[in-house]
C-alpha cells in the first residue's frame, strides 16, 4: 500500500518517469500508473491507486476483469476499457494506458515500490499494511 | 537511424508562409554539438545572415532540448531558446527549466526552429505530430498568466511558453515565460513579439527511448546520490533556494548596493535567507526530475503586499529589487518578481535599470518633471511605480524597458558611466571589485553581462578551498574551463546547479548509456564539445562586428572604489586577466579565435 503526502510533493514528476520505465523500459509519463496533478502555484495532487479496503473498482467491473491480491490486478483480455471501475473509485483514481485505453493500476513493482525509493521529497511511502 | 535519448527530428516552422517541415537531425551534429545551446548555435551560425535585424522577420528563434532533457537524470528538465539578441545585437541563449523541454521532447522533436513573421498575432499548437498555427486574437494584450490559462482551457494539458505585454511591444527587456519560469535574459520575448508569435503550446505523448537500460538506470541512481550528499545541492540550496548565498555574498562585500556604489547592504537584519525560509517560503517546488527543488513558493503575510505571492524570489531578484534599488521590503520584492513574470520581463535587467534611473535622478540627470515623481534610492513605492511603468510601456518606463545601454544613449549627460552593463546586457548581483574572476566572467560572457557562463564567486568567496578573490592568478584558466563545461551542460539538458555536484564521468555515463553514442562516453570529449560551442558563439559575435573592445566592464568597476568593506579600495584588474584569457583560449589580440584553434575544434 502507498501512503502519499501531497504537501511534500515538489511536483518534479520523477515518479511518473520511473513508473513508466519500470514497466516499459522507456520514459513516458503517459504510460505511468502514477500521476501528479499540479495546480499552479502550490497545489500538487498525487494520483495513484491506494489499494484501498473498499475495492469498489473490483466490485464495479461488469467483466469481472479485476481482482485484488495485495494490489488491483487487471485481466487485460477480459477488460473492454469501459472505465466503470474508475468511476467507482472513491479517490477519483482515473489513469489509463494511453495506447490501449484500458485502466492501469499500481502493481507495487513486484514489491519493489520504485517510486517510493526514487521520490526525492519522500512524498510517497510504503504503508504498513 | 534509430535514435535513443534524442528524437532525431527538428521541426522548422515558417510563420510568413504558415508552413512547417520536419527535418532529420544528423548524427554528426549530435556528436559535435550535443543539443540545446550547441545545436542551436550550429543552426543559427549556418542559417542566420550576419547583420540581420534582431527584431526583423529574418531573425530566427530556436527552442532546443538536450539529449538528457525529459529523462529522469537529475535536473534534466532544461532547454534553451537561442536567437540574435535585440538587447546586445549578439548571440543569445537563454535557459529555462520546468516542463516545456520534456513536453517538446515527448512531442517528438529535439528542437523547434521558428522563422519569418506572421501577418497577425498567432500561437503555435503542437500536439505530437500535429502542428497548427492558430490565431491569437483572443490572447493579445493578455499577461502571461492569463495566456497560460486561456490556452489550457482551449487545449487541455498543454505546456506553454508565451510573452506578455512587454514582448508584444518588442521591449528589449522582454522575456519568454513558461509557467512562471523564464527564458529571461537578453530579450528573446521581444523577438517572439516581432514575429507576432504570442505563444507556443505543446502536448507530447511519445516515449523517450533508452539505449542501454541497465547502465542508464545505474548511472542515474549514482548521480541522484551525488546530488543528495553534496552540501550545496542536497543541503543549503534545497533549504534556502538560490538565496542560500545571500549573507555570504553580503559579508564578502560583493552584493552591489544602489547601482554598484556600495558592496554590502546594511539591512541584513530585515532581509536574509533565514527570514525568507521561516517567514515566506511555503512550499518547495521543482523542475522536471529535480531533487534540489530550489524553487520556493512564497507568500507575503503582512504589510502593504499582504497576500501577494510568487514562485521565488530568486537571489538575483532579492538583489535587483532589493539592494540595487535600496529597498528592503521583501513583500515588494516578491510582488515585483511576480509582476515581471506577468508582463513577461527579465527581472534582473529591470531591477538593474530602475537602479540606474535612481542614480540618474540622484545626480539630477533625470528630473522629477521628466519622471513624473521623485525616484530616490530606497523609495519602495517609487520603485514599484517605475516597474509598473516599464510593464505598461508608459512614461519613463518606455525608455527603461529598452535596457540601460539604450536608455543612457538617449539620456546622455554622461549617464553611460553608470549604466551597469556588458555588451548591452545588465549586470546581475555580484560586484567583481571583490571577486576579480567574476569581472573576467562578465567581460567574456558570450551573451553579455551575465553570471551563468562562469561563476567564479563560488570559488572566490563561497567555497572552503577558495581562490584568492583579489588575485588574478588562475582566474583566466578557471573562467575558460567553466565556460566550456557550462556550454556542455547547457547543451545536454541538465541544470547548472546539478553540475556543481555531479562528476564529468557521471554526466557522460548517463549520456552514453542513454543515447548509445560511444563518442559521448568521455569527459574530455564533453569539455572539448563545450569549448567548440563557446568558440562558435564567439565566431557568431565576431561575425556581427564585435571586437575585443567589447570584452569590457563598466567604467565604474575599473576606476571607482568602495570606501568600506572587504572590497574597499579595489578595482578590477581586467586587462591583465583578458590578456591571459585570450592566450589560454588561443584567441589573438583582437579576441578572434586563431585558425589553429578552429582547426583543432573542427570548426
Ligand atoms: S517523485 Fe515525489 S516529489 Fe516528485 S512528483 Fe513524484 S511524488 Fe512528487
Ligand atoms: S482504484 Fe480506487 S477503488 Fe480500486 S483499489 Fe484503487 S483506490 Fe481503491
Ligand atoms: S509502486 Fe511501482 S507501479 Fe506503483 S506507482 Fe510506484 S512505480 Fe508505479
Amino acid at each position: 500500500m502507498l501512503v502519499i503526502r501531497d504537501k511534500l510533493c515538489t511536483g518534479c514528476r520523477l515518479c511518473e518517469q520511473i513508473c513508466s520505465m519500470e514497466h516499459h523500459r522507456e520514459v513516458n509519463p503517459h504510460l505511468a500508473r502514477i500521476k501528479i496533478e499540479s495546480k499552479w502555484p502550490a497545489e500538487e495532487k498525487i494520483i495513484v491507486c491506494r489499494q484501498c479496503k473498499t475495492q469498489n473498482c473490483v466490485k464495479a467491473c461488469p467483466q469481472k476483469a479485476l481482482s485484488f491480491d495485495g494490489y488491483v490486478k487487471l485481466d487485460e483480455k477480459a477488460c473492454d476499457g469501459c472505465g466503470q471501475c474508475l468511476e467507482a473509485c472513491p479517490f477519483g483514481y482515473n489513469l489509463r494506458n494511453k495506447n490501449t485505453g484500458k485502466p492501469v493500476f499500481c502493481d507495487t513493482c513486484s514489491g519493489n515500490y520504485s517510486c517510493v525509493s526514487w521520490c526525492p521529497a519522500k512524498a510517497i511511502r510504503k504503508g504498513g499494511a | 537511424m534509430k535514435w535513443f535519448g534524442y528524437t532525431g527530428k527538428l521541426l522548422y516552422i515558417n510563420l510568413t508562409t504558415c508552413n512547417y517541415q520536419v527535418k532529420e537531425l544528423e548524427l554528426e551534429q549530435a556528436v559535435k554539438y550535443l543539443g540545446g545551446k550547441g545545436l542551436a548555435a550550429s543552426i543559427l551560425y549556418e542559417k542566420l545572415k550576419p547583420g540581420t535585424d534582431p527584431l526583423g522577420p529574418d531573425n530566427i528563434l530556436v527552442f532546443a532540448t538536450g539529449p538528457l532533457t525529459g529523462t529522469p537524470a537529475p535536473t534534466a528538465g532544461r532547454m534553451v531558446v537561442a536567437t540574435k539578441s535585440p538587447l546586445t545585437g549578439l548571440w543569445l541563449d537563454s535557459n529555462c527549466g520546468g516542463f516545456l523541454g520534456r513536453e517538446i521532447k515527448q512531442a517528438g522533436y529535439d528542437a523547434l526552429i521558428v522563422e519569418g513573421k506572421a501577418a497577425e498575432p498567432v500561437y503555435i499548437l503542437i500536439d505530437d505530430d500535429k502542428v497548427e498555427i492558430c490565431s491569437a486574437a483572443n490572447l493579445v494584450g493578455k499577461d502571461t498568466f492569463d495566456t497560460h490559462e486561456i490556452l489550457r482551457e482551449s487545449h487541455g494539458e498543454v505546456r506553454v511558453a508565451c510573452i506578455g505585454q512587454s514582448g508584444e511591444r518588442m521591449d528589449r527587456l522582454a522575456a519568454i515565460i513558461s509557467e512562471a519560469r523564464a527564458f529571461g535574459r537578453g530579450g528573446a520575448g521581444a523577438v517572439m513579439g516581432s514575429k507576432n508569435l504570442k505563444a507556443i503550446a505543446v502536448r507530447g505523448t511519445n516515449s523517450v527511448k533508452i539505449a542501454d537500460y541497465d547502465k542508464f538506470v545505474n548511472m542515474v541512481k549514482e548521480a541522484f546520490n551525488e546530488v543528495a550528499i553534496n552540501p550545496d545541492t542536497g543541503g543549503g540550496r534545497n533549504h534556502y533556494g538560490t538565496n542560500v548565498i545571500y549573507s555570504f555574498i553580503n559579508e564578502a562585500g560583493i552584493h552591489p548596493v544602489e547601482n554598484f556604489t556600495k558592496g554590502k547592504f546594511g539591512k541584513l537584519d530585515v532581509i536574509n535567507e533565514e527570514i525568507l525560509r521561516t517567514k515566506y517560503y511555503k512550499k518547495d517546488k521543482a523542475c522536471s526530475s529535480c531533487p534540489i527543488a530550489c524553487s520556493k513558493y512564497s507568500v507575503v503575510e503582512e504589510g502593504k503586499y499582504q497576500g501577494k505571492f510568487v514562485e521565488g524570489p530568486e537571489y538575483e531578484n532579492l538583489w535587483s529589487f532589493g539592494a540595487q534599488c535600496g529597498n528592503s521590503d521583501i513583500g515588494a520584492i516578491i510582488h515585483a518578481e511576480y509582476l515581471c513574470d506577468a508582463y513577461g520581463l527579465d527581472s534582473v535587467s529591470v531591477g538593474n535599470a530602475i537602479g540606474f534611473a535612481m542614480e540618474c535622478y540622484k545626480r539630477g540627470v533625470l528630473t522629477e518633471e521628466e519622471i513624473g515623481y521623485p525616484l530616490q534610492f530606497g523609495d519602495t513605492e517609487a520603485m514599484m511605480r517605475t516597474l509598473e511603468a516599464i510593464g505598461k510601456g508608459e512614461g519613463i518606463g518606455k525608455l527603461l524597458a529598452q535596457g540601460v545601454k539604450y536608455a543612457a544613449e538617449q539620456i546622455g549627460k554622461g549617464s553611460e558611466k553608470w549604466a551597469m552593463h556588458v555588451k548591452g546586457m545588465e549586470l546581475p548581483a555580484y560586484d567583481p571589485r571583490g571577486a576579480y574572476g567574476m569581472g573576467l566572467a562578465y567581460a567574456t560572457s558570450d551573451r553579455g553581462g551575465c553570471h551563468l557562463r562562469s561563476w567564479p564567486v563560488a570559488q572566490e568567496v563561497l567555497s572552503a578551498n577558495r581562490m584568492d578573490p583579489f588575485s588574478v592568478e588562475f582566474k583566466a584558466e578557471f573562467v575558460k574551463s567553466e565556460q566550456d563545461l557550462i556550454s556542455a551542460v547547457d547543451s545536454v539538458g541538465l541544470c547548472l546547479f546539478a553540475s556543481f555536484a555531479m562528476t564529468l564521468k557521471q554526466m557522460v555515463g548517463m549520456l552514453s548509456a542513454l543515447t548509445g553514442i560511444k563518442e559521448l562516453d568521455s569527459g574530455e570529449e564533453l569539455l572539448k564539445i563545450g569549448e567548440r560551442i563557446y568558440n562558435l558563439t564567439r565566431l557568431f559575435n565576431m561575425r556581427e562586428g564585435m571586437n575585443a573592445s567589447a570584452d569590457n566592464l563598466p567604467e565604474r568597476l575599473l576606476t571607482e572604489t568602495h570606501k568600506e568593506g572587504p572590497a574597499a579600495g579595489s578595482t578590477v584588474p581586467l586587462e591583465e586577466m583578458i590578456e591571459e584569457y585570450y592566450r589560454i583560449r588561443h584567441w589573438d589580440e583582437n579576441g578572434k579565435p586563431m585558425q589553429s584553434k578552429l582547426k583543432d575544434l573542427g570548426l
